[in-house]
C-alpha cells in the first residue's frame, strides 16, 4: 500500500461521496452532508475499479458493484467512496469487441442512475492497449492528484478532523479473473504481485468458480491473501455479455438485462446484429 | 399442418420441416438459442395469444419481467402464435401467504415496473376480491373478458345462407370449402395462457395446493408456457403425470440457459440486510420499496402459523 503521509479524512469523505452507511441500522441511507456516525470516520477509504471489455455493459457488471461495496462494508473496515468502469481498449483485438467510444457512451448511459459509479474513457484512450496494472497505476495517482491538501485544524468545519489512510484503488472483477492468472503468459509475474500487493483485489463469485482453489494453488496469491476480497453473491447470475451479444444477433429481447437506456443506443446504432462490424 | 404416419416418422418428418423438436418420450421441446426454421403463416392464420402470469409478486423482480420476454420470443418464434398482450395478476391477500405484503404496494410495484412495457400490463382484479381466487378462475376471468371484448366471434359466414332454398349437404360444404381458400379466416378470439417458473409446474404435485380438475382444466382449457432451466426435470415431471402428459401438446417448456436466480425472497432477505438490490428490480421499484421502507423482519412474520389458503379450501372441500 502507498502512504504518502496523513490526510484530513472528513474532507475527503465528503468530497468523494454523498452517501453514508450505518451497518446497524441495516439500512443505505443517501444525504449529502449528513453526520458521519464516527465508526465511519476511521474507515479506509476504497474506491472499486472494472476493467472489461463492457461489450456491451449488463445488469450483471452494475452488480458487481453493488454487491463489492456492501461486502466491503459490511466488513466494517472500509468505506467505497466511489466506482470507475474503465472499458478496455479496441486494441485489445477481441472478437467482436464494438468500437470504444460506443462501449464508452453505452456505460455512460447505464451509469446515469448511479450516484457513486463512474465510467472513465481513458483506457480506451490510448494508443495501444496496456495492462491492468498500469490502468490501476494511472487511477492511483489520479485519486492521490484529487485529494485536497492537508489543511490546519481550525476552518470552520463541523466535524472533528481525523488523520487516516490514504484512499485505496481495488481491482473489482469476477472470481473467474483469478483463474486467468494461471493462464501462461496472459500475466506477467510482477504484475499479478504488484496488483495483489500495492492495490488489493474485490473478487465477486461466478458459478462453475471455486476461487479459494485458485488462491490456494498459487504462492504469491496465498500470500496475499489479506488483500484478496472474495464475495459471494447470492443471486446467482449467469448474464454475460457474450449471452446478451447472441440473443441481439437472433432478435430476442433482451430487455430487462441492461438498462432500458442502453438497448436503445444498441438498436439505434445497430451494435450487436450479427453482421461483422 | 404436418401429417403424421406413424411414431417413427414424427420424429423424421418435425425434424425436416423444422418444427418442434421431440425427445425421447415425445415431450415437445423447444430449444431458445437454437434458430429454426419458422413456417410462414400469415398473421391472420396466427393464434393470438395473451400471457397471463399469476403470482405474489412480492416484490416484482426483472425476472418476473424477462420471463414474459423469453415467453414472447418462444411463442413467436413457432411461427404460429402471436403474442398480444402480457397480464401480470397479483394475487390477493387473502392467500395468506407468509410474508405476504399488502395487495395495494404489489399492484403498484408492479405497474411501476411496467411502466416502460409496451404490451405487458397489471390487472388488479384478482387481488381485489375479498377471497383467494383459484389459478382457474384467474384465467377463465381473462378468457371471458377477451371474448366479451372480441368485436367479430365466431360466427357462421352469412353468405351461406340463402333463405328460403334447401342445398345438398354436399354442396354446401363444397361452397364452404371455397370460401374458405378464397377469405382470410375470421379472426379467432385471443387464448389466454399461463405464464409461469417451473416451480409453479412443480407445485402441481403438493398434496391440496391444486385441485386435480383445476390443472387438467389449466393444461386442457388453456395451456401453460412454463420458462425453466432445468428442462429435464420438467419434461420429466410433465411425463409422469398423467393429466400433464395427456395435454402436452398444450405445454410449452422454453428453456433458458442462463440462471438468473432474482427470486422476491432473496430480494426480501437483502432488503432486511441493508443489502443492494439495484439492478435486480426496476429502479422505480426499489425506490418506491425504500419510500415506503416495505420489507422487514416485521413484514415477513406476516401470516406466520396461518394456512395458506389453497391448502385450507382443499382440505376443507376433501373433508367435508
Amino acid at each position: 500500500m502507498y502512504t504518502l503521509g496523513t490526510l484530513i479524512y472528513t474532507a475527503v469523505w465528503c468530497q468523494l461521496s454523498n452517501m453514508s452507511y450505518c451497518p446497524h441500522e441495516g439500512r443505505v441511507a443517501t444525504a449529502v452532508g449528513v453526520e458521519v456516525p464516527d465508526k465511519m470516520k476511521s474507515r479506509i477509504p476504497v474506491v472499486l475499479l472494472a476493467c472489461g471489455s463492457f461489450n456491451p455493459i449488463t445488469n450483471m457488471h452494475l452488480r458487481l458493484f453493488e454487491v463489492a461495496r456492501d461486502h466491503l462494508h459490511q466488513t466494517g473496515m472500509y468505506k467505497v467512496i466511489g466506482g470507475i468502469i474503465s472499458p478496455v481498449n479496441d486494441n485489445y483485438r477481441k472478437k467482436d469487441l464494438v468500437a470504444a467510444h460506443h462501449r464508452v457512451a453505452m456505460a455512460r448511459l447505464a451509469l446515469q442512475t448511479s450516484d457513486w459509479i463512474r465510467v472513465d474513457p481513458w483506457e480506451s484512450e490510448q494508443a495501444q492497449w496496456m495492462e491492468t496494472v498500469k490502468v490501476l497505476r494511472h487511477h492511483h495517482s489520479e485519486l492521490l492528484r484529487s485529494l485536497p491538501q492537508t489543511e490546519g485544524p481550525d476552518h470552520g468545519r463541523a466535524h472533528s478532523l481525523a488523520p487516516t489512510a490514504v484512499p485505496e484503488l481495488k481491482l473489482l472483477c469476477g472470481a473467474d479473473i483469478l483463474k486467468t492468472f494461471q493462464t501462461p503468459n496472459l500475466w506477467k509475474e510482477a504484475h499479478i504481485q504488484e496488483i495483489v500487493e500495492k492495490f488489493g483485489m474485490v473478487c465477486v463469485s461466478r458459478t462453475g468458480h471455486n476461487p479459494k482453489e485458485y488462491i490456494s494453488g498459487s504462492a504469491i496469491l496465498q500470500r496475499y491473501q489479506h488483500n484478496i476480497h472474495l464475495v459471494r453473491e447470492p443471486v446467482q447470475n449467469e448474464l454475460s455479455s457474450t449471452y446478451i451479444r447472441r440473443a441481439l444477433s437472433q432478435g430476442q429481447s433482451v430487455k430487462y438485462l441492461l438498462p432500458d437506456a442502453v438497448i436503445t443506443y444498441i438498436k439505434e446504432h445497430n451494435l450487436y446484429t450479427g453482421d461483422s462490424s | 399442418m404436418v401429417k403424421f404416419r406413424n411414431a417413427g416418422d414424427k420424429e423424421k418428418i418435425s425434424q425436416a420441416s423444422g418444427e418442434e423438436k421431440y425427445n425421447e418420450q415425445g415431450v415437445r421441446v423447444f430449444h431458445l438459442d437454437q434458430q429454426l426454421q419458422v413456417l410462414t403463416m400469415e398473421n391472420s392464420e396466427k393464434t393470438e395469444v395473451v400471457l397471463l402470469a399469476c403470482g405474489s409478486f412480492n416484490p416484482i423482480t426483472n425476472m418476473h419481467l424477462r420471463l414474459f420476454e423469453l415467453a414472447k420470443d418462444y411463442m413467436n418464434g413457432t411461427g404460429k402464435y402471436r403474442v398480444i398482450k402480457g397480464v401480470i395478476s397479483p394475487v390477493g391477500d387473502a392467500y395468506k401467504k407468509k410474508g405476504l405484503i399488502s395487495a395495494h404496494h404489489r399492484v403498484i410495484m408492479a405497474e411501476l415496473a411496467t411502466k416502460n412495457s409496451e404490451w405487458v400490463e397489471v390487472d388488479t382484479w384478482e387481488s381485489l376480491q375479498k377471497d383467494w381466487v383459484e389459478t382457474l378462475k384467474v384465467l377463465r376471468h381473462h378468457q371471458e373478458k377477451l371474448e366479451a371484448s372480441s368485436c367479430d366471434p365466431q360466427q357462421d359466414s352469412p353468405r351461406l345462407e340463402r333463405p328460403g332454398r334447401k342445398r345438398k349437404w354436399a354442396e354446401q360444404r363444397q361452397d364452404f370449402g371455397q370460401k374458405e381458400l378464397l377469405e382470410p379466416k375470421t379472426k379467432d378470439v385471443p387464448k389466454v395462457k399461463l405464464l409461469c417458473g417451473a416451480d409453479l409446474l412443480e407445485s402441481f404435485g403438493v398434496p391440496n395446493l391444486w385441485k386435480r380438475e383445476d390443472i387438467t382444466r389449466i393444461v386442457g382449457d388453456y395451456g401453460l408456457i412454463c420458462i425453466t432451466r432445468a428442462g429435464n426435470d420438467a419434461e420429466k415431471f410433465i411425463y409422469e403425470s398423467d393429466a400433464l402428459w395427456k395435454h402436452r401438446n398444450n405445454i410449452h417448456l422454453v428453456n433458458e440457459w442462463i440462471t438468473n436466480d432474482i427470486s422476491s425472497t432473496k430480494i426480501r432477505r437483502a432488503l432486511r440486510r441493508g443489502q443492494s438490490i439495484r439492478y435486480l428490480v426496476p429502479d422505480l421499484v426499489r425506490e418506491y420499496i425504500e419510500k415506503h421502507d416495505l420489507y422487514s423482519p416485521e413484514s415477513e412474520e406476516r401470516n406466520v402459523g396461518v394456512v395458506l389458503a389453497p391448502l385450507q379450501k382443499n382440505t376443507a372441500e376433501a373433508n367435508s
